[in-house]
């Protein structure tokens, strides 16, 4: 027993034994193993608390010094509504409780559902985003034959809103953008989430669930442009753009040994910009003043579809020792290969131009402390870092290289650590 | 480690129970409560979790187990109301790991 477990068992004890007086009408518990208690085996107690069961009628009466502990003379309140229960209970886990009770057995089955707003900012490249959403959590729903066995359900809203934009309008880095998660534009959606946890009570096993996410988002813009170069004034049309992603996680933690979360992730996007701006010649004909050129966006706006598949694997390792092994289990590392295809027409298909592919290598930090709780009270901090590479397999452009490279970073609070 | 929280009899009736776990400090990935072996919280550990249920007069078995990055700091608060009014304690992961046990 830990020295943390002991000062456990000290505090809950005393204050438990200050609150209750033993009432001597109740027999000890025959199932409670305690070293203080009856064998389990023995046949019950003698519901009679009283030390002397023959007490001599000549005895003068007890001695009012200490006085007996009075019986308590208000037992715990039951709590209303509340059944008598049905099952022997004990520590052997067949608890039947009641089905009308909030958490009793038919609770196994109920749904609870719990809100958990959050905010995130993601930086890449020269771009940021504003990730705004909630949560709603269901479960668990465990099985009655294999109780080791529960779905979680999780529905959200997101919100993204753009806070600096890493490219132009319409350039060819759409690909770059839709690995980097990025909109360049505002964006509502929902995402859904099932979780299978496997997890055992067992301390020897291992946390263990899958995770499949479904997400979508849709956002609406209005471009402006001039055909004919502002003779005639800007024409607008509105345009929808789409967004989604499809993740499969695992999750496997032994106790104080390697996290390991592989997951795949497969997005579609379908996002509108607006075409690059060109230079138009303004001359008013008077030689005597000079000719100049203004940026006007002559075409209409643009779609790239892309088609991304990411494969990170997430792992931490908890198994280190000394203060070496302290400060490494801070850490996490996060490798991830990711394949894009993107599409140079208005159409739906993402294979016809760009095919390229990254490689990352994230190291993260999850920091302690006031580190560990930016925004002052919200733990579950995760500061990442990564250089990247992009090859570009196919269709790029004349002049860009076939290899870049870059750094991604990221700050985020109230993360799931295991999530790339 | 099994804690022993109240060896007293109680009155032969069902008892209100409620187990939160909070994270407080560093990253807790995972949230495990188990009451009489059925597990009764295994939630994302981004944030406070509760159970709230009766339970049998009985002794009954708590367990939690946490899973995280490191010595993150997590928060126990078991509520029997009238016996352990919101009890707390506050632990640290060991390796990413942490676990409890009590006995009520």
């Amino acid at each position: 027993m830990s020295v943390t477990g002991l000062v456990f068992a000290w505090a809950l004890g005393g204050l438990v034994g200050a609150n209750v007086a033993p009432d001597p009408n109740n027999p000890p518990d025959p199932n409670d193993p305690g070293p203080n208690k009856p064998d389990p085996n023995d046949p019950p107690p003698d519901p009679d608390p009283d030390p002397d069961p023959d007490p001599d009628p000549n005895d003068p009466p007890p001695d009012p010094d200490p006085p007996p502990e009075p019986p308590d003379p208000e037992p715990p309140p039951r709590p209303e509504g509340l059944p008598p229960p049905t099952g022997g209970g004990g520590g052997g886990g067949t608890n039947e409780d009641p089905e009308d009770g909030e958490g009793g057995e038919g609770s196994s089955r109920k749904a609870e559902v719990s809100p958990a707003p959050f905010a995130q900012l993601d930086i890449a490249d020269r771009g940021s985003e504003l990730d705004l959403g909630g949560d709603l959590t269901i479960g668990p729903l465990c099985k009655d034959d294999a109780p080791e066995v529960c779905n979680n359900y999780r529905v959200g809203l997101r919100g993204r809103l753009p806070v600096t934009q890493s490219s132009a309008s319409g350039s060819g880095r759409a690909g770059i953008d839709s690995l980097n998660g990025f909109s360049g534009a505002w964006r509502v959606g929902g995402v859904f989430d099932w979780i299978r946890d496997v997890t055992a009570e067992d301390s020897a096993s291992a946390s263990k669930f899958y995770m499949l996410s479904l997400a979508a988002g849709w956002g609406v813009q209005s471009f402006r442009f001039s055909p004919d170069g502002g003779v005639m004034g800007p024409r607008k049309e509105t345009r929808h753009s789409i967004h989604t992603m499809a993740r499969f996680l695992a999750y496997v933690h032994p106790p104080r040994k390697a996290r390991v979360a592989p997951q795949v992730i497969v997005r579609y996007d379908r996002r509108w910009s607006s075409s690059d701006p060109v230079g138009v010649l303004l001359d008013d004909g008077d030689p005597s003043t000079f000719a100049f050129t203004v940026p006007v966006v002559i075409d209409g706006p643009v779609t790239t579809p892309v088609f991304a598949v990411t494969v990170p694997v997430l792992v931490s390792i908890q198994s280190g020792k000394g203060r070496a092994g302290r400060v490494l289990s801070q850490f996490g590392l996060g490798p991830a290969v990711s394949y894009a295809a993107a599409g140079s027409s208005a159409g739906y298909t993402p294979f016809d131009d760009v095919h390229m592919l990254r490689f990352e290598s994230w190291i993260y930090w999850y920091p302690l402390g006031k580190a560990g709780q930016l925004a002052s009270t919200k733990p579950n901090t995760r500061i990442g870092i990564s250089p990247f590479v992009d090859v570009f397999a196919a269709g790029r452009g004349p002049g860009e290289p076939t290899v870049d490279f870059g750094v991604l970073a990221e700050i985020k609070v109230g993360v799931r650590g295991y999530e790339y | 480690m099994l804690l022993v929280l109240s060896e007293e009899d109680h009155d032969p009736m069902a008892r209100s129970l409620t187990v939160k776990l909070t994270p407080v400090d560093g990253t807790i990935e995972r949230f495990y409560a188990f009451v009489d072996c059925k597990k009764r919280i295994s939630h994302d550990g981004d944030q406070e979790r509760s159970w709230s249920g009766s339970i049998d007069d009985a002794d009954t078995r708590i367990k939690v187990r946490v899973f995280g990055i490191g010595n993150a700091k997590y928060r126990v608060t078991v509520d029997l109301p009238g016996t352990a009014d919101d009890q707390q304690l506050e632990l640290r992961l060991d390796g990413g790991y942490g676990e409890l046990e009590l006995r009520i």
